[in-house]
């Protein structure tokens, strides 16, 4: 089910109104038949995966607590990490590996491409269980011996397909609690979600058919068009994802459970360092824990770090998807990264501004890598870049225009602020006039079909 | 408490009836433009002077490339019919689901007196009733009808509700295929069976060679016309119900035009049995509603295959031969005077 449906507005209040009449103890199971309902919606076959996921996990955590011995503990960590990477592996990367593998084979010997779709949210609930597991592992975490919460950690409906990917520790005990609902509660999740709906529905999908219609053919467009694309998707990926991740967090703030913050004003980070602290922070920091710190963190040798940079960078992009571009972009972050730490010596000296301006350029040409579907259309769209100005060919609606622009004012002036912590300070009037103008705009800016979210794909 | 709870409601309430308004006047007539732009013309159409009006899709001006008269079939008529007026409403895709629409949408005081609706066979389909193109016609038809309309404006905006999706769509079509049984004398229990079958064994040419291209074109034939019509559950039926009771509650006059087909190339390519149940199909829709006293032009095989433009797929996009064969049939029987009825 996707947020931006008349189904979730229907599915929301009818699950939240249930929640409010059950029992406390009946209220997991209440919330866990909700998240498979909520899944089976896209599609109720792979909801095996999940539950099979669930699973070994649980298993898996239950035997690590008591196996001592470390080559079984090793084992378990094994079974389990085989089966979730093996999982995502053949359903995210199989297609790739095929079509690599075919690249290099004589064509006679070629492979049967498999038709392999996607399963929805696979790479979140993936890394959310991964992390569970780990934590076992490492003794951070007592393992939960209820298969209902532990099955409800995992496929929690607000943050189920596209996160943020939350940790046991921090969400694990608050579905436990089962909360009342509040009226505060239900409100600041009510916002929370509103405004999440605007960005996703309107900001991100008014933008959308402009860049769109440049990537579908480059070559068709002027210089000038490349940068008014690239600019509008720069803040169509971050309306999109960013609106996705409030409808999430106020989703889950209606049944009084806090969801981490998954963004944070990234486009006025001045560091690249600063922008992936800004940036899918749940992800950034399940690199960082998982990956980046086991792999020796900054307390080896420069070149040890360096690598350690690039590999969690390379594996971040990968994550995002099965194929080279995204491989360009994340390992492009690395190296500007690297850069940075390069030149932070005397970086200071120049003006907050040129740096932002440096970050912010850096990150919008990297974006190229991310929305092409290959590196021939990368590059076709750098290519584009280097042309003498001409006209604006691009057809640029108002509405895509005033989206961008109000987007861009939203973020100057809020900054890390969250919509909901502002709307606190306002009075009762001026909060009831902001909802109705963001319910009208909601309703009337959104086009017809919106896309779908852009980080369904990964 | 209850005050509270009551009053908070009321002031959602009252927000929503001002928003519902200032969406009427300020909004609603731009979306309209915007979004439902085949509704918006067809208002306008009735608007206008006119006697007859033609309700088709693309069968209607889709031209050959060898043409000289460009001409679509409601324009030979109206030449043919002249002085009488013929307005046309054509547009790709539509079925009776919306001629259904548009006819409601006729007011009292329009001139029209004779409506026309292509009664297209492959409407009657699966691929047609679960078409991928749906949803972008439904949604016009939503924004045009439902009340009250900021909640029609939510319809169409938050866009995977299950009217838009394409894949559910997709899906119900193939499940219909896999599963709804077929009448005789079709050779097969399902669409799906007998166009496997006919693809694997496939189509031989003069010399025992599996031709691939007549191979695919065969079953589209049976995944275009390989279908029963059960008249208690399917929609166009309900559609094409609605709209008798709507000549008959309006006074106006109705005519069907069961549109031609290539039936001779079907049985060629797919066998005989599914040129007998495209007969049967279009014997029953013809019978049903000329009952419900409906004229019913019975085209179906009345084209040879040369007039198909498409070779390569199942459609009804005739050459200038072929809309003229069909313009004259239809001018025959708009001439007729029917019962108590008569042409300006």
């Amino acid at each position: 089910m996707r947020f931006d449906s008349i189904e979730f507005l229907l599915f929301l209040p009818l699950v939240a109104g249930l929640y409010a009449l059950l029992p406390r103890g009946w209220r997991w199971l209440m919330l866990l038949v909700a998240s498979y309902a909520f899944y089976a919606f896209w599609r109720i076959d792979y909801l095996g995966l999940l539950v099979l996921s669930t699973l070994i996990d649980y298993g898996v955590s239950l035997r690590l607590e008591k196996v001592e011995h470390p080559l079984w503990r090793k084992t378990l960590m094994g079974v389990s990490w085989t089966a979730n990477l093996g999982m995502l592996a053949y359903f995210k990367y199989g297609n790739w590996v095929v079509e690599n593998l075919n690249g290099v084979l004589p064509p006679e010997n070629a492979l049967g491409l498999p038709n392999i779709l996607l399963p929805v949210g696979i790479s979140f609930y993936t890394f959310q269980t991964l992390s569970y597991t780990l934590d076992v592992y490492h003794r951070r975490i007592e393992p939960e011996r209820h298969l209902g919460y532990f099955a409800l950690y995992v496929t929690y409906f607000p943050q189920l397909v596209a996160g943020p990917i939350e940790r046991f520790d921090r969400l694990g005990p608050q579905l436990r609690r089962s909360e009342n609902l509040t009226w505060a509660g239900v409100g600041r999740g009510l916002q929370l979600v509103l405004f999440g709906l605007v960005l996703k529905s309107v900001v991100a999908d008014s933008l959308a058919p402009v860049v769109d219609a440049f990537y579908a053919d480059p070559e068709a467009y002027g210089s000038l068009d490349a940068a008014v694309a690239l600019l509008f998707y720069a803040f169509q990926i971050y309306a999109d994802f960013a609106g996705y991740s409030l409808v999430a967090i106020g989703s889950a703030l209606i049944f009084g459970v806090e969801l981490m913050n998954n963004f944070a004003a990234p486009y006025q980070a001045h560091s690249i360092a600063g922008f992936w602290q800004r940036w899918h922070i749940s992800l950034s920091t399940w690199f960082r824990d998982y990956v980046y710190i086991p792999l020796g963190g900054n307390r080896t040798s420069r070149w040890i770090w360096a690598r350690n940079i690039l590999v969690v960078f390379g594996l971040s992009g990968l994550w995002h998807g099965a194929a080279w571009t995204f491989l360009v972009w994340g390992l492009g972050h690395g190296l500007l990264f690297l850069v940075e730490r390069r030149v932070q010596p005397w970086a200071h000296r120049v003006p907050v501004v040129l740096r932002w301006l440096g970050v912010q350029a850096g990150v919008v040409l990297l974006w190229v890598w991310f929305r092409s579907p290959d590196a021939s259309t990368a590059q076709r769209v750098f290519s584009r870049l280097l042309e003498v100005p001409e006209g604006l060919r691009l057809s640029v609606p108002p509405m895509a225009m005033g989206a961008w622009l109000g987007l861009a004012v939203w973020e100057a002036w809020a900054g890390t602020r969250r919509f909901d912590g502002l709307m606190e300070r306002t009075s009762v009037g001026v909060r009831i006039a902001v909802y109705a103008v963001l319910v009208y705009v909601l309703i009337v800016g959104s086009p017809p079909g919106g896309a779908e979210f852009i980080y369904f794909r990964f | 408490m209850m005050r509270n709870i009551l009053g908070r409601f009321g002031l959602v309430l009252v927000i929503l009836l001002g928003m519902e308004g200032v969406y009427r006047w300020v909004h609603y007539a731009a979306d309209m433009r915007l979004y439902a732009p085949a509704v918006v013309r067809f208002d306008s159409l009735v608007g206008l002077d006119g006697d007859v009006l033609y309700l088709g899709e693309s069968s209607n001006w889709t031209t050959g490339p060898e043409d000289r008269d460009m001409r679509s079939i409601s324009q030979m008529v109206g030449d043919a019919l002249f002085p009488v007026v013929v307005r046309d409403f054509t547009e790709p895709a539509t079925h009776g689901g919306h001629y259904q629409s548009l006819l409601e949408r006729i007011p009292d005081s329009s001139g029209i007196e004779t409506v026309v609706v292509t009664l297209n066979l492959r409407s009657f389909g699966p691929d047609w009733v679960y078409s991928r193109l749906e949803p972008q016609l439904a949604r016009q038809f939503l924004l045009a009808e439902l009340e009250p309309r900021l909640w029609a404006r939510l319809r169409i905006g938050f866009g995977s509700s299950v009217l838009d999706s394409p894949e559910r769509l997709e899906g119900l079509r193939n499940r219909m295929w896999a599963s709804a049984v077929l009448p005789a004398p079709a050779p097969y229990p399902t669409t799906r069976a007998w166009d496997r079958n006919l693809n694997e064994v496939g189509w031989l040419d003069a010399d025992r060679v599996r031709n691939q291209d007549s191979t695919e074109l065969a079953c589209h034939y049976v995944k275009s016309y390989g279908f029963g019509i059960d008249p208690a559950r399917h929609p166009r039926i309900r559609d094409f119900d609605a709209m008798a009771l709507w000549s008959k509650a309006r006074g106006k006059r109705l005519v069907f035009l069961l549109l031609a087909e290539n039936v001779r190339q079907a049985e060629a390519l797919a066998g005989p049995e599914i040129a007998e149940l495209m007969r049967a199909n279009a014997d029953f829709l013809v019978h049903r509603y000329r009952s419900r006293g409906v004229e019913v032009v019975n085209a179906l095989e009345v084209l040879p295959p040369s007039v198909f433009i498409d070779k390569t797929w199942t459609t009804e996009h005739y050459t200038e031969a072929g809309r003229s064969a069909l313009a004259r049939r239809l001018t025959h029987q708009l001439q007729m005077q029917p019962q108590g009825a008569s042409l300006p």
